[in-house]
C-alpha cells in the first residue's frame, strides 16, 4: 500500500484485496484465478495456492478472498507460488504455462517445506527455482543448499539461491 | 504414554485425544455434544489442535486454554483471533509443520471456517486437517472435509497409520465418498467421525466398515464416545 501511495503504481490482486485497496483510492486491478490482465505487454495469469488470507484491519482477520499467485510473461514465464503448500493441480501450471522459472516457498510452518517443495518443483518443472519465505523469521529457517543438492539431484531444473537485492538475468 | 505407544480416545463428532509423548486434543467439542461423556473441565491436554472455526470443532478451546494454559495450534487468522483473547497460541499454515517434540503438520480440507461472537458470524481463516507425527506413528485428522484428490498427496508425504475421516454427510463428505478417500489415503486403520452427532448427519458406520475392509487393505474400528485404541 505504501509504494503504491508513494509511486502510483497498479496493484494487481484478486477480487476482494482489489476492492480494498481501492477504498483507499490505490489502482488496484482485480482478477481472479484463471484470468489473466494485460499491462504494458505483460501477462499477468492468477493461479490457485493453498494458504488462507487475512487482511488485519480493525482488529480482526478481513475475509480478503483466496490467495492466488501469478504466472508473469510472455516469452519468458514466471510462477510465483505466493504462500502455499504443494498441491497436484502444480502440475497443471506446468502443462498450461510452462514456466522457466518458480518462485517456491521453502520455509515450512506457513508454507512447504524444503522435502515439500522439491515435489513441487517436480510437478512444475521449471528451468529454474528461486526458492524463498525463508530465513526471514526464527520461525521459518531452513537449508537452502540442501533443497537446491536435493532438487538437482533429483530433478533437471536448476536452484539459483538468491541473496537479498542479487539479481538474475533470464 | 510411555514408550512408542499412543493412545487415541473418541469423545464423538470429531474429538480426539491423543496420548503419546504428549497429550493433544483435537477439535474439543464437549459442552454441547450429546455423545461427549466427559466435561471439558476434566480435560487437560498439553496442546489443541484446532481444525477450523465452527463450534461443533472450535468447541471448549477457549475455556480449555484459559484453566489449563495449554498451547493451541490453529491457522493464522484463528490464532489471531485466540491471540485477543491472551491465550498460548502457535500459528501456523497450510503445508507447514509445527515441531513440539511431536510434529503438527497442516493440511488442506475443503470446508468453510468461522466463528460466532458477539453475535456476529464472522468468516475466520479456512479450514483445514492435522498429520501428527509422534515417533514412528502418524495419524491424520481430516477435520471437515469433502474428498478431495490431493488426499492422495497426504498418502505419499505423510503414511499416515491412523486416519480419522468424516463420514456423515451434509456438512462433509459421505460413507460412499470417504471409502473413496481411504482408497488415496491408504492408512493401515481408519476411525470414522463427524457422523450420528446430529440428526441430519446420520450414517451407517457399519457399512462403511464393510464397504472399506472388502474394497482395500485397511482396517476400520469403530469407536464408541469415551473408548480407546492403542497403537
Amino acid at each position: 500500500m505504501d509504494i503504491a501511495k508513494e509511486t502510483g503504481c497498479k496493484v494487481v490482486t484478486v477480487n476482494e484485496i482489489a476492492r480494498y485497496l481501492q477504498s483507499k483510492e490505490i489502482d488496484a486491478i482485480g482478477a481472479n484465478i484463471g484470468g489473466t490482465i494485460e499491462i504494458d505487454g505483460v501477462k499477468y495469469t492468477r493461479v490457485p495456492a493453498v494458504h488462507s488470507n487475512g487482511i488485519d484491519e480493525a482488529g480482526f482477520g478481513w475475509d480478503a478472498g483466496s490467495p492466488a499467485d501469478f504466472v508473469i510473461g510472455d516469452s519468458c514465464v514466471i510462477y510465483h507460488a505466493g504462500d502455499t503448500a504443494v498441491f497436484q493441480d502444480m502440475s497443471l501450471i506446468h502443462e498450461l504455462y510452462k514456466p522457466r522459472v518458480a518462485m517456491l516457498p521453502i520455509g515450512g510452518r506457513f508454507t512447504m517445506d524444503v522435502s515439500t517443495a522439491l515435489m513441487a518443483v517436480k510437478l512444475i518443472k521449471p528451468g529454474i527455482v528461486i526458492p524463498m519465505h525463508y530465513n526471514t523469521f526464527d520461525v521459518i529457517q531452513a537449508d537452502a543448499n540442501k533443497f537446491k543438492q536435493m532438487v538437482e539431484e533429483q530433478t533437471d531444473s536448476e536452484v539459483i539461491i538468491l541473496k537479498s537485492c542479487d539479481t538474475i538475468e533470464v | 504414554m510411555k514408550g512408542d505407544m499412543m493412545k487415541i480416545t473418541w469423545h464423538g463428532h470429531s474429538a480426539f485425544e491423543i496420548d503419546g509423548s504428549n497429550k493433544t486434543f483435537i477439535d474439543p467439542f464437549l459442552s454441547r455434544n450429546r455423545m461427549a461423556k466427559i466435561r471439558w473441565e476434566d480435560v487437560k491436554p498439553d496442546v489443541i489442535a484446532v481444525t477450523h472455526g465452527h463450534g461443533d470443532h472450535f468447541g471448549d478451546t477457549v475455556n480449555i486454554a484459559r484453566s489449563t494454559g495449554c498451547k493451541i495450534i490453529a491457522i493464522s487468522e484463528i490464532a489471531d483471533y485466540l491471540f485477543t483473547k491472551g491465550l498460548n497460541v502457535i500459528d501456523m499454515n497450510i503445508g507447514g509443520t509445527v515441531d513440539l517434540g511431536v510434529r503438527y503438520s497442516m493440511v488442506p480440507a475443503v470446508h468453510s471456517s468461522s466463528i460466532d461472537d458477539k453475535g456476529m458470524r464472522n468468516a475466520v481463516g479456512i479450514a483445514v486437517g492435522f498429520v501428527i507425527r509422534d515417533g514412528p506413528t502418524t495419524i491424520y485428522h481430516a477435520g471437515d472435509t469433502a474428498l478431495f484428490s490431493d488426499m492422495s498427496l497426504i498418502h505419499d508425504l505423510y503414511h499416515p497409520d491412523v486416519a480419522m475421516l468424516p463420514i456423515g454427510g451434509c456438512f462433509t463428505m459421505d460413507a460412499n465418498a470417504a471409502v473413496l478417500a481411504v482408497k488415496m489415503i491408504k492408512p493401515r486403520i481408519v476411525l470414522p467421525m463427524h457422523y450420528n452427532t446430529f440428526d441430519n448427519i446420520m450414517a451407517d458406520p457399519g457399512q462403511f466398515k464393510r464397504a472399506v475392509e472388502e474394497q482395500t487393505d485397511t482396517k476400520v474400528i469403530l469407536l464408541e464416545s469415551g473408548e480407546s485404541i492403542e497403537i
